[in-house]
């Protein structure tokens, strides 16, 4: 049986807390794909927070694309585009990687650089 | 005793904290041509020298997507509207190159890779930005290009002239000029000293090197479901090609048509969902990806055997998976037992 004094409780109570917060920080990733980048033709536009639900209202190369954001997400619901590919593609997720209305010159990607995969092939 | 032993322990725990290697950050660029998204990821160099090459490769794809897209006024346009004359006329190297090679691999795949059917899939509308949105085009047209039989082999080159010897022939390089181009701009990185990079062209890509101590590491998506179906590991120098039903595709009266033309009968492959093919060489990894998927689940080994692709994961319409063993000890699946899959020897 170990005799603990109270010096002893407190001393391994806090070198189990200071290891935990050492474990998560060294190798924890953080908060990963809580950020997606926005590219309207090319050029860098936005960094979204996927955590503030809103509509965003882009302004692309053929018109208006509305985007959804929502609990982590994004994706497009309006395009001027005639096929609404982009639409029909969902929402941008971990494993997805990227959406994009290619007519209207918008794609939206993970900002972070923990991702799951370096790239999907699809 | 114990309690020094319990410390010792926690000691050694702290020990193992020990902070990783710090990776370097991955330049990650991006351009939008060829119609599709290409993202470039350039591992261990510097920001001004990652920078350079991107913005050279951007002028390098900027010239292929004028030059090599039938619907653009380049050197494609411009051979599609000599081709009917039938007669020798002068080509750059790099479509002589192309033509060449593409004729190769389209003898190699028994004429499923065909780019030599731009008639038909111009009049189904797939070329363009736009997908097609109407009924499908005219069963008596189609019928008319495809008793013309148009093939590669029609067409004859000599050093930097080619002449056809039929008039159906029109070029559409769809299946071929994204891997073509993503070999050459692996060329040039390699030439300028730069190893460890992905050029993912619209989901398909080419990686070489690797992130510092890691693999690149790829997700292979899956046809159907929302996430991945099995992730791989570049050894390397590697191109992953995938042609799928669900890349570019439109729905009408209740039926969905996609992009992957069958050059037998014009119509789109209706065997397949996707296929993925590994290969070192990017431009016959994208050619046979669509070849392959045109053969279907009867063919498709036959094909893959006189094209030299020993790295195929083929899923067909219902959902079975089929895959090449040395494909399969490559790939790590997600959730195998929910998967209907056929080892091929």
């Amino acid at each position: 049986m170990i005799n603990l004094t109270s010096a002893d409780k407190v001393i391994l109570l806090m070198s189990v807390l200071i290891l935990a917060a050492l474990y998560y920080f060294t190798w924890s990733n953080g908060e990963s794909n809580r950020y997606a980048s926005l590219y309207v033709a090319d050029e860098k536009r936005y960094i979204i927070d996927l955590f503030e639900e809103k509509i965003l209202t882009i302004d692309g190369v053929q018109g208006v694309s509305k985007l959804e954001v929502a609990e982590g997400r994004i994706r497009f619901i309006e395009s001027p585009c005639s096929s609404h590919f982009c639409i029909r593609s969902g929402w941008l997720n971990q494993t997805i990687g990227l959406i994009a209305c290619l007519p209207n010159g918008i794609n939206v990607h993970f900002s972070n650089k923990n991702k799951t995969y370096d790239a999907i092939n699809f | 005793m114990q309690i020094k032993i319990l410390f010792l322990f926690l000691a050694f725990l702290l020990v193992a904290c020990e902070k990783k290697e710090p990776e370097l950050p991955v330049f990650e660029e991006q351009m939008l041509l060829m119609g599709t998204v290409i993202n470039i990821s350039i591992y261990g160099e510097t920001e001004q020298k990652s920078q350079k090459v991107f913005h050279d490769l951007l002028k390098d794809f900027k010239y292929m997507h004028v030059a090599w897209s039938p619907q653009n006024k380049g050197s494609l346009k411009r051979v599609n509207n000599l081709l009917p004359l039938q007669a020798p006329f002068s080509i750059g190297p790099a479509v002589q190159d192309m033509i060449e090679k593409a004729t190769e691999i389209s003898i190699q795949s028994e004429g499923l890779f065909n780019p030599a059917i731009g008639k038909i899939i111009n009049l189904w509308g797939f070329s363009s930005k736009e997908l097609p949105t109407g009924p499908p085009p005219d069963k008596g047209l189609i019928k008319k290009i495809l008793e013309q039989n148009p093939q590669m082999t029609d067409l004859k080159t000599t050093p930097l002239s080619v002449v056809s010897s039929n008039e159906a022939v029109q070029l559409d390089l769809g299946a071929y000029a994204k891997g073509y181009g993503v070999d050459k701009a692996m060329e040039y990185l390699k030439s300028v000293g730069v190893n460890n990079v992905i050029i993912n062209a619209g989901g398909d890509l080419r990686a070489i090197g690797s992130k510092g101590s890691k693999p690149w590491s790829i997700g292979i998506r899956h046809p159907r479901g929302e996430g991945v179906i099995a992730g791989i590991e570049i050894k390397g120098d590697e191109s992953i090609f995938t042609s799928g039903d669900y890349e570019r595709f439109y729905d009408y009266q209740g039926e969905r048509y996609h992009h992957i033309l069958d050059p037998r009968t014009g119509y789109p492959a209706d065997q397949t969902t996707s296929v993925t093919v590994l290969h070192e060489n990017a431009a016959l990894a994208d050619a046979a990806a669509t070849a392959l998927f045109i053969a279907g689940p009867e063919n498709w080994q036959r094909i893959a055997k006189k094209m030299s692709i020993d790295h195929v994961m083929l899923i067909d319409k219902v959902g079975k998976v089929y895959v090449t063993a040395k494909m399969e000890k490559r790939l790590n699946f997600v959730n195998r037992q929910s998967l209907d899959m056929v080892v091929v020897q």
